[in-house]
């Protein structure tokens, strides 16, 4: 059974804690630095190494994962860059180090060996695709590298990895899924039919809805799992079972505009309601052909593309570092539309590194196991310009990230934003304690 | 029932359709590769069988209506380029190849420094970009316009003749060993072989390091091999690019003329002019063709799921890289059999006497559908990386200068997800392929006519290979469509 329950509370240090002191005094001689004021903190600035903080960023720049990485590269440098002009972190700039993984785990683990022996790059960051992030993890805990992650998988939390893996800026798919069990119970309905792709990625889908829904006093009466290679889908509209109130799709790959377009010359202008994962569609136009029968259908969005009403002026902040429009696009090709439901991760994850090297005022290498318990040691993230997707809650324990999910409506040809989950909506029973292992 | 996509056309049409678009294409773009999932995605939703069918039926007719056309047309088409100057390298005393070969190996020494001590980042360093990108890619490209660039471009020449004239290894008795004749193309087989691998198997071919070393390694060899067997004859057969160029060459629509003068030509004449191809020769064109058809059908769900890969989560090429190796093997060994099988089956069937005798220059006939693949297969990736490389070139050391003042530069690649784009692309290459094998079977059917006696018979002999043609003109159509994965 799921349950909720609260994330260890931070680590105090004397009443205060050591991350907050040690923030301020950072934050305030980096300041310093780039100001000129305050001699005595530009003294303690000077007094460290102006030598860069080195972080290994293992992006996919070739592979099936290349799509994404371009984004996360874009994102992340966006968010370097602000943390540099913004004096860098415990006065020191950061200095990005981006090794191609070629989106394959055996490589990953090459890379991040090379991050820690080559390179002398202080933690290794940015791991989207999970086969990648669990072949990688092992390397990076022998070679004692805190491995930053920004994968959506549960592999963290699941307790699989080791105590150097953590993933403190994107929540993981158990969370979105089950956060999305509540809403669709009250409005769409309790009758679920679920389309999956027939592996790991659809199972879990199917597990974790399933078990959430069930939770609710709903039930998933038909679960389709479509072969992986399949690029026809009309056999197996069939196959929904009469009474679906609700059609949860997650398919994934080249299939997915066939799919959606099949579905719709299936079921015409009657049809249940359609609830899917933007998974599907990351980087793809709402406005595709194929996609007029998603109208009215609904969406899990990590952080909505498109600017809303409500948004907040830190999203407006984030859009414009990253170069990002209103529409989710590039400001330099209104076509050319951002992975936006994952690449926050980058940037969120990149500030948590920031955060927590001052708290632990991180000056080398010899400083990582500091680095690790000074973020286990992180409790509750602010909506900020640090966390634009919005407030956060990481769990020490369990080494992984809580937050708000979204459910958007697709209308007028963009995606609406109906429903913002509470972040505990996403608590799940911790399944590890990183923190019994040894640093 | 819900019938799938517009299924009310009918195939009259639609061959038609096809044959008129195959014709009427002017130029442009491109393919696969980097390409991501929506750009398949939105190729899916084309009506892509329809374009086989249509590309099978304009490589069927062209064949029928060149066993209609009296042979006297085509030799006169080519026959008046025949005396075109086979010699296409420049003088080997031309001091400005020399110069220029020597800056080009001056920008080579570079690259393989940027490579050593530039980013990390393959899509930020200029040895990558400029290898697989603007060498493999582009090279070949301006090759089959431009005629042999790289008999002025390539590294080599220029340090050779600076450093054998200081060896005086260049005397009159010409270099110190001879190649012998007996392995033919051998060398520069193995050469593109190991190429090949390195590009579609080996783990990291991207890795700007690991491309310094294998890139300074491949110069290296060949710069000892050319002081040991002389300049000219280790290019001719060992150099693998000197000879793939080479090839590629004699498809662009210019040619030397006796007098050394550049002259226009028809497009793939310079072929006709070309000495019979030893049996060597003929595998190493081959192996070209299949290591460019490899590159893609590996790629596709069929060829995932036949080695047991989910196409959906693609664990990466290490967990490839043994049915990869035999996967190319194989394409290889498959296309030289199906190729020989062909045109020995044709000349059995036309009555000639030697059936093995037209092996040699009918291979010549496969350059275009070798270029048609590297065409249609590579484009969006040169689309996509020559903005990278523009960036890089702005950059070169990934120090963070900005030569080129391009600013807040970002690459885009939208047109591989628009649906407007995509069709465009999809017509190219679609056109590309289908142009491809016409040329192929125009060329093909002209060189018969000079290996058989009578029109009749060199038409008859053809029949098997401009099967193999239409075959592979839809297997190219197909791998350009079909859902891909990896």
């Amino acid at each position: 059974m799921v349950e909720s329950v609260k994330p260890n509370r931070k680590k105090q240090i004397s009443g205060v804690s050591r991350r907050k002191a040690l923030a301020g005094l950072g934050g305030a001689a980096a300041g310093a630095t780039v100001s000129g004021v305050l001699p005595g903190f530009v003294r303690y600035a000077q007094a460290q190494t102006s030598a860069p903080i080195k972080i290994g960023f293992q992006v996919h720049r070739t592979g099936i994962g290349a799509a994404y990485g371009r984004w996360y590269d874009r994102t992340t440098r966006a968010a370097a860059q602000l943390i540099n002009e913004s004096g860098g972190i415990n006065g020191r700039p950061i200095e990005i180090i981006a090794e191609d993984d070629g989106t394959d785990p055996k490589r990953g683990a090459e890379v991040v060996e090379k991050f820690a022996t080559q390179h002398g790059a202080d933690v290794a960051f940015g791991t989207l695709f999970s086969h990648v992030v669990i072949g990688s993890a092992p390397r990076a805990g022998e070679l004692k590298i805190p491995y930053f992650v920004v994968s959506e998988g549960h592999h963290v939390a699941s307790g699989i990895l080791n105590r150097y893996t953590l993933q403190p800026g994107i929540t993981d798919v158990k969370s979105q899924v089950q956060s999305m069990a509540p809403w669709v119970a009250s409005n769409l309905g309790k009758k679920v039919t679920m389309i999956y792709p027939d592996f790991a990625f659809g199972h879990d889908h199917r597990d974790y809805f399933s078990a959430a829904m069930a939770a609710q006093g709903g039930e998933v009466i038909g679960k389709i799992a479509i072969p992986p290679t399949e690029s026809s889908f009309f056999k197996y509209f069939p196959k929904i079972p009469r009474g679906t109130e609700v059609l949860y799709h997650v398919m994934v790959g080249p299939g997915v505009l066939t799919f959606v377009k099949e579905m719709g010359e299936f079921f015409g202008s009657k049809r249940p309601e359609i609830f899917g994962f933007i998974d599907s569609l990351e980087a793809v136009s709402i406005n595709s052909p194929g996609l007029e029968f998603l109208e009215g259908s609904y969406f899990w969005e990590a952080n909505p593309r498109y600017a809303q009403a409500k948004s907040s002026k830190f999203d407006a902040f984030y859009r414009a570092k990253v170069g990002v429009d209103e529409t989710g696009a590039s400001v330099d090709d209104p076509k050319d539309i951002a992975t936006y439901s994952h690449m926050f991760g980058c940037w969120e994850t990149l500030h948590t590194i920031k955060q927590g090297m001052e708290a632990a005022g991180y000056r080398g290498p010899g400083d990582r196991a500091k680095l690790i318990e000074a973020v286990e040691a992180i409790d509750n993230m602010e909506e900020s310009q640090a966390h634009p997707q919005g407030a956060k809650i990481f769990n020490g324990k369990t080494h992984q990230v809580f937050g708000h999910q979204f459910i958007s409506k697709v209308g007028g040809g963009k995606l609406n934003v109906v429903h913002k989950t509470s972040i505990e909506d996403g608590f799940y029973k911790d399944e590890v304690d990183y923190t019994s292992q040894p640093l | 029932m819900h019938a799938r996509l517009p299924a009310a056309i009918n195939l009259g049409r639609i061959g038609a359709g096809a044959i008129a678009f195959a014709f009427v294409l002017s130029a442009t773009t491109m393919g696969d590769a980097l390409a991501h999932t929506s750009q398949r995605a939105l190729v899916m939703l084309l009506p892509t069988e329809h374009y086989l069918i249509g590309g099978a039926i304009a490589v069927s007719f062209t064949f029928v209506m060149l066993g209609v056309i009296p042979a006297r047309i085509l030799g006169k088409v080519f026959g008046r380029y025949v005396d075109v100057c086979r010699n296409v390298l420049p003088n080997p005393e031309d001091w400005r190849r020399h110069a220029v070969s020597s800056f080009s190996f001056l920008i080579f020494s570079f690259l393989i420094y940027a490579g050593v001590a530039g980013s990390r980042d393959p899509l930020a360093n200029p040895l990558p970009l400029t290898v697989w990108t603007l060498g493999w890619v582009g090279l070949t490209l301006a090759h089959a316009l431009l005629g042999n660039l790289w008999a002025w471009i390539n590294p080599w020449s220029g340090p050779y003749r600076l450093l054998s004239g200081a060896l005086k290894l260049r005397d009159k008795q010409g270099p110190p060993f001879t190649l012998p004749k007996r392995l033919g193309y051998l060398p520069a087989i193995v050469g593109l072989s190991a190429f090949g691998w390195f590009e579609l198997v080996d783990l990291a071919p991207d890795d700007p390091n690991r491309l310094a070393w294998a890139a300074g390694l491949y110069w290296s060899i060949n710069f000892a091999a050319m002081l040991v067997f002389g300049e000219a004859d280790w290019r001719s057969r060992g150099e693998c690019f000197s000879v793939f160029f080479r090839f590629v060459s004699l498809l662009a629509p210019i040619g030397r003329n006796g007098a050394g003068r550049i002259v226009p030509v028809v497009p793939g004449a310079r072929l006709l002019a070309e000495p019979p191809p030893s049996p060597s020769a003929v595998l190493f064109v081959v192996l070209a063709l299949a290591t460019v058809s490899f590159d893609g059908l590996n790629k596709t769900f069929w060829y995932l799921d036949l080695i047991g890969i989910n196409p959906l989560a693609f664990p990466g090429r290490s967990a490839v890289i043994w049915p990869n190796t035999f996967g190319l093997m194989l394409m290889f060994g498959a296309m030289a059999s199906l190729y020989c099988l062909c045109v020995v089956a044709g000349a059995r069937i036309a009555g000639a006497k030697d059936p093995w005798a037209g092996l040699g220059r009918l291979v010549l006939a496969l350059l275009p559908i070798s270029l048609a693949y590297h065409f249609s297969h590579y484009v969006t990736v040169l689309l996509i990386n020559l903005q990278y490389a523009l960036a890089a070139a702005s950059d070169p050391l990934g120090t963070g200068t900005d030569l080129l003042g391009l600013g807040n530069f970002h690459v885009t690649t939208s047109f591989l997800a628009d649906h407007r784009s995509v069709k465009i692309i999809w017509n190219l290459v679609a056109g590309a392929i289908v142009i491809g094998h016409l040329w192929a079977v125009i060329l093909s059917h002209a060189i018969a006519i000079r290996l058989h006696d009578t029109p009749r018979r060199a038409a008859i002999s053809q029949v098997p290979l401009a099967a193999l043609m239409v075959a592979y003109t839809v297997f190219g159509l197909w791998l350009m469509s079909t859902p891909t994965g990896a």
